[in-house]
């Protein structure tokens, strides 16, 4: 199951390490990056992609605790949480969700699983599953050589929809390259080791 | 952060994988009680240039201030040289001495160990290829953007290569490591060797781990210096 990718924007240090803490006790949860400065804001996260931003508006010296629309690429506006000192009135319509400074360990943590959870449904609660008889029939295909398109043929469905197996087959597997997969259908007896190429 | 004060020994103590940065400086164990001052001097190297390697490699937050003082970019490139030896000659043979050890012993089921080395050697080549791109391309357009900085005059490097490429093309390898992890971990047949499962496993991670402190300083010293000298070079009128 592929990790919640998180990215932190904080401008002090003790917070960014604390919360990185706690952060690396969640499993399936990864704070890839922690950004101080919001220059590099930007940059950062249309490199690496995040699944969320937990952002402290401090960070731009705004004085409404708003983050500065200009600084989130659009794509990932609905993704950020407002990492907040509970001492001020802050209009927080933009985030998906709060922390506060002042919450504690348990808080924080049952915080982000609620947003994970909630978001994207369907990447979490069906990742834990075992992989299907269609997905398994997939990894098959794969192993055997096959392209996207080939398979999406064989199976009478779009390759758009292969692909979204493909995705689901990697999360759920832990494994991502063709030649892994190939190795995983040997073991699993998807198909025998005289059938490769 | 570690400061030149330190005894050498208290650093493999707060982290044992920078033996393997040691052993690239040259420096052997049995250094009783010495400060990394007086290790480094008796070894003939670089105090600050040492300090600037462990401390990055130790510390992923770390971030070097005085970029373009004190030392050189040569002085980088050889030790990223020796570290790329260290991996081809050492970590990696090392882990497919054991990944033989494992066919040799595994029964009826040989045909998917057999596999399993497939894959490991298709992943070491990749991973051969990646080094030798650092060593072949990278590192001397390094040296070349440094000498032309020493010598005040626009470089004359062929094509528009720029050090800003490098950090973008610096992170596919890792996930054929991860899906040899997994491989060994969750789908081959258990037939007995544990401990020699577990210490391939324990191999994998610690390169992995090595490989990730290794690119922290490729990507935090070596591309920031090259980088500011472009930017120096790209000013000058030729």
């Amino acid at each position: 199951m592929a990790d919640i990718r998180i990215i932190l924007a904080e401008p002090s240090f003790m917070v960014r390490k604390g919360l990185s803490t706690i952060v690396s006790e969640i499993p399936g949860m990864r704070m890839i990056r922690e950004i101080e400065d919001k220059d590099q804001l930007t940059e950062e996260i249309e490199q690496t992609d995040p699944d969320f931003i937990i952002i402290n508006p401090d960070l731009f010296d705004s004085p409404d605790c708003k983050v500065p629309l200009s600084y989130i690429p659009p794509g990932f506006r609905k993704k950020t949480i407002g990492l907040f000192n509970g001492g001020k009135e802050c209009s927080a319509f933009q985030f998906l969700e709060i922390i506060y400074l002042q919450d504690g360990k348990s808080t924080i943590i049952q915080k982000l699983r609620n947003v994970a959870t909630s978001f994207p449904p369907s990447e979490i609660s069906k990742a834990d599953l075992e992989i299907s008889d269609r997905e398994k029939l997939v990894v098959k295909y794969v192993a055997l050589g096959l392209t996207n398109k080939e398979i999406a043929d064989k199976l009478f469905i779009s390759t758009h929809t292969v692909i979204t197996h493909r995705k689901n087959i990697t999360k759920k597997l832990g494994i991502k390259t063709v030649s892994g997969l190939t190795i995983y259908a040997i073991m699993n007896n998807l198909i025998e080791l005289e059938e490769i190429k | 952060m570690i400061t030149k004060e330190f005894k050498m020994a208290d650093i493999i103590h707060l982290n044992y994988q920078t033996v393997s940065v040691l052993h690239r400086f040259g420096i052997e164990l049995g250094f009783g009680d010495k400060t990394i001052e007086e290790v480094c001097a008796g070894n003939s190297l670089d105090t600050d240039f040492f300090l600037e390697i462990i401390n990055a490699f130790h510390d992923k937050d770390y971030f070097p201030q005085k970029r373009l003082q004190s030392f050189s970019i040569t002085l980088t490139v050889n030790y990223l040289k020796k570290a790329h030896e260290d991996y081809l000659e050492d970590k990696l043979p090392y882990i497919e001495k054991m990944i033989d050890q494992l066919i040799s012993g595994s029964g009826k089921e040989t045909a998917k160990f057999k596999l399993l080395k497939k894959f490991f050697r298709e992943y070491e080549e990749e991973f051969i290829a990646h080094l030798k791109r650092e060593d072949e391309v990278v590192f001397p357009y390094a040296l070349s953007i440094e000498k032309a900085f020493m010598e005040k005059k626009k470089a004359d490097i062929p094509g528009n290569y720029s050090m800003k490429n490098f950090i973008g093309e610096h992170s596919d390898i890792e996930e054929k490591l991860t899906d040899l992890k997994n491989i060994i971990i969750k789908y081959l047949p258990p037939v007995g060797h544990r401990k020699l499962f577990n210490s391939i496993l324990t191999e994998l991670f610690t390169l992995e781990k090595d490989l990730i402190d290794h690119s922290r300083i490729e990507e935090k010293i070596l591309a920031p210096k090259v980088i500011e000298m472009e930017k120096y070079l790209s000013g000058l009128t030729s």
